[in-house]
């Protein structure tokens, strides 16, 4: 197997708490699903000896480690990123690397390995030295280690690599032993008996044989991220910034996963010594120490890119009123839709609409605004056959008429009764149509009758549509039979 | 001695270089014709220019819906990538048969329906939902025509419109209820418009070349 692993000292660059390294773990091995699909988290579980090679499950009791690993299966994959399978595995470690070094915040500790096996990528990742690891002047390591040189790439590396119990490594050192290339010298017969039942296991590694299977990591079904505050900010500005931190790590993971977000909320940790009125004496009563602020945010059309959720997210927060400052923001994916793929054409340029309709709809729809599109619906009544759809809807019902095409031979549809007639450009909501004497209305042209209409609802509805001068406007004006009043419901304008 | 005939071009020659854009081409460059003869004929530079454009009516219902969708119509016509906008209140729609009728592709309609400004906006104050809806759909740059009807902008939101609808070199229809007065605005063309039956009464009431005054009387369904 061919595995990509990426270490970085979590010792250095992050909480030690656990629990978040899983969470850097689990964002740093999403954003690079592109690159293998199978991936395993290794988050530090605390200051001690043991490097990631310990193994490819989490280290257990006393073999814990300063390092955070993510480790990926990419058997096969390197020419999807290049023409041959050097120049792919190159592209995706510098892909790899680039990944991580933004999402974990320390560029130069971040090092990305590609070798045969997990643990013999995690074992050069971590203790490879000197310039062939690429470790000099500070930057983090890009290795690929060619197929079928994982002996030699591991004979370099130190004792402590190996998956060795510190009495071993100790009695291995007064003997003079630091390098791998030193045990692996020596006779295996005699040596086996003081390692024990880790002797096939540790040289098979160090001989670069390493069959180990990755546990693979199952991401969460609604990924969220959170920020938190150690002072409470209290301005729509300070929160645009830790908007922009979430937005930016969850497109990483949307990219990664290749999809879009739909329905998102936003969750504002409020400091509840700053609440004040009855809220926040409710809150103290309870004990509780902090108090959540959550606002929906429903998409018209599914967003991916950092720029796009940002400018949503923030249209959304310039109109909430912060009751108090804000000591923490969690911003979680409620649900995940397809993300809308298009080929792109090298001698045409992608309409400028294309790129920036999702975006603008979102904007709009935070503001309390209805975008869409127009469609036709499927209905007799002439007051419902206008509807405002989704974006995209009326392309992928096209979709799915021509894949729905009428086999040869069968009639065509027989054309709606309104298509004879004129259709007001105008129409009136339900509850703003005008009524009217029928008096002041001067007949320009007949429309349609309709006897009777959707029957299962029980009521009779009989009326007229007519044309009808009413003023200085050209109206569309319904007269009820049973009653005769008239009301205009439409404007030919 | 330098001699022009030794110049072995023609003045036309040299105007036919790809360099060189003349009065005629840009004149036809900056304006959507909406492909009605009689309106197309009727506008000072044969067709609606680059910027905001008044359409103003008694009640806002003076036949500018109907030469909105012309114009929308003409420019789905004009490029099968080309978007278009239509910016609305929720008491009155726009009807998507009617839009149909006159073969304005739907799919690449963008409809905005926000509430409809409440305020005067002759004191130059922040506008309503509708004024800042079409504000940002005009910025945005990805629309070669945008409908906003209702919209009663401020100074200063009339300005930012003009200004990006120049910059995108779109077309801003705005459809305006001539009952109602509001602050001028730095509209490029201002048409007034008055329904018959079946007919469509327009005068060109302002221009930026001061070309005004012509009336028609177009044809309508």
């Amino acid at each position: 197997m061919r595995a990509l692993a990426i270490v970085w000292d979590a010792a250095t660059t992050t909480s030690p708490e656990a629990p978040f390294n899983h969470v850097q773990c689990a964002r740093i091995a999403e954003a690079c699903f592109h690159l293998g699909t199978t991936a395993a988290l290794y988050p530090a579980a605390g200051p001690a000896a043991a490097g990631p090679a310990a193994g490819p499950a989490r280290p257990a009791a006393g073999q814990t480690s300063t390092w955070s690993a993510v480790c990926l299966d990419v058997t096969g994959c390197a020419r999807l990123f290049g023409k041959t399978m050097e120049e792919g595995e190159r592209a995706m470690v510098a892909e790899a690397g680039s990944l991580a070094s933004e999402l974990s915040g320390e560029p130069g500790r971040v090092h990305v390995v590609i070798a045969d096996g997990p643990r013999v990528a995690l074992a050069i990742a971590a203790f490879g030295e000197g310039a062939a690891f690429g470790k000099g002047a500070g930057g983090g390591a890009r290795v690929v280690v060619p197929s079928g040189e994982a002996r030699l790439a591991m004979s370099r590396l130190p004792i402590a690599s190996l998956p060795l119990p510190l009495p071993t490594r100790a009695w291995l050192s007064r003997l003079g032993i630091s390098r791998v290339s030193e045990l692996l010298a020596l006779p295996r017969k005699e040596l086996g008996s003081r390692l024990g039942a880790a002797e096939k296991d540790v040289f098979s590694l160090a001989e670069g044989d390493d069959r180990t299977p990755l546990i693979p990591y199952v991401p969460p079904a609604t990924p969220e991220e959170t920020v938190e505050l150690d002072v409470g900010i209290d301005s729509h500005e300070a929160l645009a910034f830790v908007l922009k931190t979430l937005t930016a790590r969850m497109s990483s993971r949307l990219a990664g996963r290749g999809v879009a977000v739909s329905r998102m909320e936003i969750v504002l940790s409020l400091d509840v010594a700053a609440l004040t009125g009855k809220r926040g004496e409710r809150v103290r009563a309870e004990g509780r120490r902090r108090e959540d602020h959550t606002e929906v945010v429903v998409l018209p059309a599914p967003l991916a890119s950092e720029k796009d959720l940002f400018v949503v997210l923030r249209a959304k927060m310039e109109r909430v009123t912060l009751a108090a400052p804000v000591r923490g923001v969690t911003l979680r994916v409620t649900e995940l839709s397809d993300k809308p793929a298009r080929a792109l054409s090298l001698f045409s340029a992608l309409p400028r609409a294309e790129g920036v309709l999702a975006r603008l709809a979102g904007e709009l729809s935070v503001e309390g605004c209805a975008v869409g599109e127009l469609g036709l619906a499927d209905t007799w009544d002439p007051a419902q056959r206008s509807q405002l759809l989704p974006l995209g809807s009326s392309r992928n019902s096209r979709k799915k008429n021509a894949l729905r095409s009428p086999p040869r031979g069968t009639k065509p549809e027989v054309a709606s009764p309104f298509d004879l007639a004129p259709e007001p450009t105008l129409l009136l909501a339900e509850n703003c149509a005008i009524a009217i004497d029928r008096r002041e209305m001067k007949p320009v042209r007949f429309l349609s009758r309709v006897e009777q209409l959707q029957w299962w609802q029980g009521e009779r509805v009989a009326f007229d549509r007519v044309m009808g001068r009413v003023g200085d406007r050209l109206a569309c004006v319904v007269i009820h039979r049973a009653t005769g009043e008239a009301e205009i419901t439409g404007f030919f304008d | 001695m330098f001699s022009m005939s030794a110049l072995p071009v023609s003045l036309e020659s040299v105007l036919r270089t790809a360099r060189v854009v003349r009065g005629i081409e840009a004149r036809a460059k900056d304006v959507l014709c909406t492909h009605w003869e009689e309106l197309d004929g009727a506008l000072p530079d044969g067709g609606f220019p680059r910027g905001l454009v008044e359409l103003t009516a008694p009640n806002g219902l003076g036949g500018s819906v109907s030469i909105a969708l012309s114009a929308i119509a003409a420019l789905h016509a004009s490029h099968p990538d080309a978007h278009a906008a239509w910016l609305e209140s929720p008491e009155a729609c726009l009807s998507a048969p009617a839009a149909l009728e006159r073969k304005i592709d739907l799919s690449r309609l963008f409809v905005v329906r926000a509430e409809r400004d409440g305020r005067d906006g002759r004191d130059g104050a922040r506008g309503g939902q509708l004024s800042r809806a079409a504000v940002k759909v005009v910025e945005s740059g990805a629309f070669g025509v945008v409908c906003v009807r209702g919209a009663r902008f401020s100074e200063r939101e009339a300005r930012r419109v003009q200004l990006a609808a120049e910059e995108s070199s779109s077309v801003v229809l705005a459809l305006v209820d001539s009952y109602e007065s509001h602050a001028p605005w730095p509209s490029v063309l201002r048409l007034s418009l008055t329904r018959a039956p079946a007919a469509i009464h327009v005068h060109v009431v302002r221009e930026r070349r001061g070309r005004v005054g012509q009336r028609v009387t177009l044809r309508a369904a």
